[in-house]
């Protein structure tokens, strides 16, 4: 695989691990909601497989976009083990991440606090019913958001292809 | 601030004396992948690592990099034997 094709697959893969991100809190809320209607004996095996496909998305670009690139072994590694680019393309990731993830916390502050104090009315249900979720979510992207920026920009070679890849 | 693009002629010296990446890695101490990135011009080393990098192909680090593209080796040689010199030591 070449290194725009690798590229636009670790894409896929962020979008697929934000997109699973967003699509998991929404298929619970919809599934709670849908159960309220639904009969007692009756067990809603449509919404499972819909949270269950969602974490099957979310498991499978992890796995692309963080595993199989080793950019989660490289925004979790000891400094001490990395090399000056590798130091470099790291810090830099990690300070981008941290300003978009205290932006994210903030938002989600104030969602939560708005959700609390009712002042939006029912349309805070959302947040009521996955607010757990929610912020074992926003651990997920503390952990993840380094790498993403890395996943986007960054195409190790993989190391299969290293002795081969001796072309000038 | 954004740096210049530095030139360099790791991978020519590489394949000349039949180092493989992960060798000169190793030696370098880096990341076989940061010498793919050195000789892709994709990143620009620290004046340490400049520094190994020129002892050990034991050239003069402006043989190996530069600021300006880098003339073939076999044009170099002709132009230092034209002037009377010979061998490595200009660009």
């Amino acid at each position: 695989m070449d290194r725009s094709k690798q590229l636009m697959r670790q894409r896929l893969g962020v979008v697929g691990a934000f997109l699973g991100c967003v699509l998991l809190p929404t298929v619970i809320f919809f599934a709670e909601r849908a159960n309220d209607s639904l009969p007692r004996e009756s067990f809603p095996y449509g919404w499972l497989a819909g949270i269950l496909a969602v974490m099957a998305l979310l498991v499978y670009s992890h796995i692309v976009a963080f595993g199989l690139s080793g950019h989660w072994k490289l925004t979790h590694a000891r400094t001490d083990t990395l090399d000056e680019r590798e130091l470099q393309i790291t810090h830099r990731a990690t300070g981008q991440a941290y300003g978009i993830y205290a932006i994210m916390c903030l938002i989600m502050l104030y969602v939560f606090i708005a959700a609390r104090t009712d002042l939006l009315g029912p349309h805070m249900s959302f947040v009521r019913i996955t607010d757990k979720l929610l912020a074992f979510e926003l651990l997920y992207v503390a952990h993840i958001l380094p790498g993403a920026i890395l996943a986007w920009r960054e195409t190790p070679a993989p190391p299969e292809r290293v002795e081969s890849a001796e072309a000038v | 601030m954004k740096a210049r693009k530095l030139y360099n002629r790791i991978a020519v010296l590489r394949e000349e004396r039949g180092v493989s990446r992960k060798e000169l890695a190793k030696v370098i101490g880096v990341n076989y992948q940061t010498v793919g990135y050195l000789e892709r011009g994709e990143y620009n080393p620290s004046l340490d690592l400049a520094f190994k990098i020129s002892e050990f192909f034991e050239l003069p680090v402006d043989f190996i990099f530069s600021t300006e593209p880098m003339k073939p080796l076999s044009q170099v040689l002709m132009e230092r034997q034209a002037q009377g010199g010979s061998g490595y030591g200009s660009k």
